[in-house]
């Protein structure tokens, strides 16, 4: 990195991709879901977590990318761990979209492995923007 | 051998043998036995030896003696677990310190399964049946045992299924309640498989299956239990512009007013209103228990101007009982119960136009007493102003439903001809019966019964059935309209005959009696006529064709058991038959149908309902899930384009990463 610019590049571009296929992700899984309901039948309140996670996982999702990419061009660290804090909560919740569902289909599974892609990526770019802003 | 108790027998001579029991073991490394020798007892353990020595043979009887009932660990005297003894028994013969036999018994006994314990308070949870299925192990009969076989059993340790691992049951019964389903991605039997079908197949585990859930969610419905009530008569409501006719007449209270009259099904009833401008002449039959009277007599009737005019009533008595009265039962002379009734009425209603002018009624009365049927007579005229006889129709030259059909007889002098059908009276015998006019419109089928002796010709009776069915045509021609004059023979259409086959010579009756073929004994008389033009928005009738054929039986002397009867029953039909032509031609399409296409889809490439397909269901040529995932791609797309392409967007994406 040049010494004026701690800033990482492709965490920025990482996180602006992110969040377009976040907002693709949201619709697709919505709308999965959706199907889901229509076409097999929901066992009692199985129906409710599985949207509620959603839409969970939709509200965390904000605060992550915009205290990243704040951090990130602050060059300051507080932010960039408070987000990979909450990234280890999508981890998680994009692990129950991925396993734990009632009705996993092979859309889903493809969506959230790409999602988990991206968050380990995002994950180790952020480690080491940390390690460039503490040093 | 099962159970605590195992016999053997010990061959030979037994005087001098001794019999022992001991416990053995099993080396720990090597697995072998120790055998023993002969310096054991009858006794060993928990064990008991008992011989009963016999000629040839001993009958040799080992038995446990403990308990083999199921407790709680640390109990005394009763099994702590369920593989309750484990152990190896060796039995020795001995003769002088020499083995004769030597028996190896390894037992393993379990304890007894009879439930001694306490009963848990917890009920079981139920599932819900539409996603659980209730026996997620069919196969687990028995509760706190295993079960052969069953290797979704709980209680089955891993040792023991090893026993029956191969052999465990097949499908829901062995606890396989979740087969796996179509929507599976590993399912491999599907002949269709959707397009979709790599991206939305369901990857995950069997526990959650989608089809245990498609129970029916009927919604109930509470009965609506009839109401059984008498709907309150409704006045028709536009009394006071005049009656036109067949419209029912109505009294000061706006009721009907009824007359008894003989209903379409035959019996008389009661209370039916009298349609304007129709006469009839009705007989019903009552007795004392039953007889009702009408109507009062001072009840008003509604002239059709608004205002009410009074029955002119005039009493007479019958002096001619016979006509109206049989008697059915045998009579006592003695006190009998006897009533004045009303024998008959005659309604005569003097009409203007519209509206009602007089209405006059003679009322016979006599007496009636228990015992007797009396058959009422009711009659009713309409009678115009102007002529006192005739009724005729203003305005209407084609024939209405129910008038007489016009009849004549151009060969005879007069020309004057009827066509009509049997009235049977009394007994319904022919002899008795009289004749009443074909009426327009009204199929009707009636008859009569001749008498017929065993030694009957048959010709004879065919020309004598002939002649009474010819009886009743004594017409050659019959009118096209109601007012078709007996000098224009355009105004008539002459009556096609076909008749019977007759033929002189008996041919196939021969020497039998008591049987006819080919007996006439059916006129059917069939009257084509069509709907030409209206009269005042009435459409008038006007008789085409009339044909009079006859239909044939075989008439065949009904006996008794010997014979006895000497007359049997012909019945002699005449049926009329009314044949509209042509068929009603369809409603012409507006022209607004024909020219505004757009609506139709069958003259149409596309129709607006078939376009706004996913909306709309009509069309049927693309499934409904696909057609609706598109539409709703699409939607998503604009509105995703809508929404990035306002600058308010642009500029909120730009705060929030920078």
């Amino acid at each position: 990195n040049n010494s004026y610019q701690l800033s990482s590049v492709p965490l920025q571009i990482l996180f602006y991709v992110n969040g377009i296929y976040y907002i693709f992700y949201f619709l697709a899984t919505l709308a999965m879901i959706v199907y889901k309901s229509e076409v097999f039948s929901y066992p009692d309140d199985f129906l409710a977590p599985d949207l509620a996670l959603l839409f969970i996982m939709a509200i965390l999702e904000v605060p992550r990318l915009h205290l990243g990419s704040k951090g990130n061009l602050t060059e300051e660290e507080a932010p960039l761990g408070l987000s990979l804090v909450i990234t280890v909560g999508s981890v998680i919740l994009s692990v129950y979209f991925l396993v734990w569902q009632t009705y996993v289909l092979k859309a889903d599974i493809i969506l959230n492995a790409l999602l988990l892609f991206t968050y380990g990526l995002e994950s180790v770019l952020k480690v080491v923007a940390i390690a460039a802003f503490v040093s | 051998m099962s159970g605590p108790r195992v016999n053997s027998f010990f061959l030979g001579n037994s005087s001098g043998v001794n019999f022992s029991i001991i416990l053995s073991s099993v080396d720990e490394e090597t697995g072998k036995l120790q055998l023993a020798n002969c310096s054991g007892s009858k006794r060993a353990g928990d064990w008991n030896l008992n011989v009963t020595p016999g000629m040839n043979t001993s009958k040799v009887t080992i038995s446990l003696t403990r308990n083999l009932q199921l407790c709680l660990p640390n109990a005394t005297d009763c099994c702590t677990t369920p593989l309750c003894v484990v152990e190896i028994l060796q039995v020795l013969a001995c003769r002088d310190s020499v083995i004769l036999a030597h028996l190896l018994i390894q037992a393993e006994i379990y304890a007894n399964s009879s439930f001694t314990g306490n009963v848990s308070e917890n009920a079981t949870i139920i599932p819900n049946q539409v996603f659980h299925p209730l026996g997620s192990c069919p196969c687990d009969l028995t509760g706190g045992a295993c079960d052969v076989r069953c290797c979704c059993d709980l209680e089955c340790t891993p040792d023991l299924k090893q026993l029956f691992n191969e052999s465990c049951f097949t499908g829901v019964f062995g606890g396989d309640v979740n087969p796996p389903f179509d929507q599976l991605c590993s399912s491999q039997s599907m002949e269709y498989i959707p397009d979709w079908f790599p991206f939305l197949c369901v990857q995950s585990s069997l526990n959650n299956t989608p089809f245990l859930g498609y129970f029916y969610h009927g919604s109930t419905s509470i009965p609506r239990v009839p109401p059984f009530k008498i709907p309150l008569q409704t006045s028709p409501g536009r009394l006071f512009t005049g009656y036109r006719q067949g419209d029912p007449i109505m009294t000061e209270e706006n009721e009907y007013f009824t007359i008894p009259q003989q209903s379409t099904a035959g019996q008389c009833v009661g209370n039916a209103p009298v349609a304007y401008l129709q006469n009839f002449d009705v007989k019903c039959l009552t007795n004392l228990a039953s007889y009702k009277e009408g109507l009062p007599r001072d009840v008003r009737i509604n002239s059709g101007t608004g205002d009410f005019i009074q029955q002119n009533v005039i009493y007479r008595t019958i002096t001619d009982m016979g006509k109206f009265i049989t008697e059915s039962e045998s009579l006592h002379t003695a006190e009998v119960l006897c009533q004045n009734v009303t024998f008959a009425e005659d309604y005569a209603f003097i009409w203007k136009d519209k509206n009602i002018e007089q209405i006059n009624v003679t009322v016979f009365l006599g007496i009636l007493c228990d015992g007797e049927i009396l058959a009422q007579r009711f009659t009713v005229k309409f009678q115009s102003l102007k002529s006192t006889n005739v009724t005729v129709l203003f305005g209407n030259p084609g024939y209405q439903v129910g008038k007489p059909v016009k009849a004549a007889n151009m060969n005879a002098s007069d020309t004057f001809g009827s066509l009509n059908i049997w009235q049977p009276a009394g007994r319904g015998l022919c002899t008795l019966a009289t004749s009443t006019p074909v009426l327009f419109g009204l199929d009707s089928f009636s008859g009569c019964i001749l008498e017929v002796g065993i030694d009957e010709d048959c010709s004879l009776l065919r020309g004598n059935v002939t002649e009474k069915l010819n009886s009743l045509i004594q017409a050659t021609h019959v009118g096209k309209r109601d007012n078709s004059s007996y000098s224009d023979l355009n105004d008539w259409v002459e009556i096609i005959r076909l008749d019977p086959f007759n033929s002189d010579t008996n041919v196939s009756s021969g020497n039998l009696k008591g049987i006819c073929p080919d007996i006439p004994a059916n006129l059917n008389i069939r009257i084509i006529f069509a709907d030409v033009g209206a009269v005042q928005g009435i459409p008038q009738q006007q008789i085409l064709a009339v044909q009079i054929s006859y239909s044939t039986v075989i008439w065949q002397f009904q006996c008794g058991l010997l014979c006895e009867n000497s007359t049997s029953f012909l019945p002699i039909t005449a049926s009329v038959q009314f044949i509209k032509v042509p068929a009603q031609p369809p409603i012409p399409m507006t022209r607004f149908q024909i020219n505004y296409t757009e609506f139709d889809c069958n003259r149409n490439d596309v129709c607006w309902p078939q376009l706004f397909y996913p909306l709309t269901r009509f069309y049927t040529g693309e499934p409904y899930s696909q057609c609706l995932a598109k539409g709703l791609l699409l939607a998503f797309l604009v509105l995703l384009a809508a929404i990035m392409s306002n600058p308010w967007f642009s500029k909120l994406w730009n705060s929030s990463l920078v």
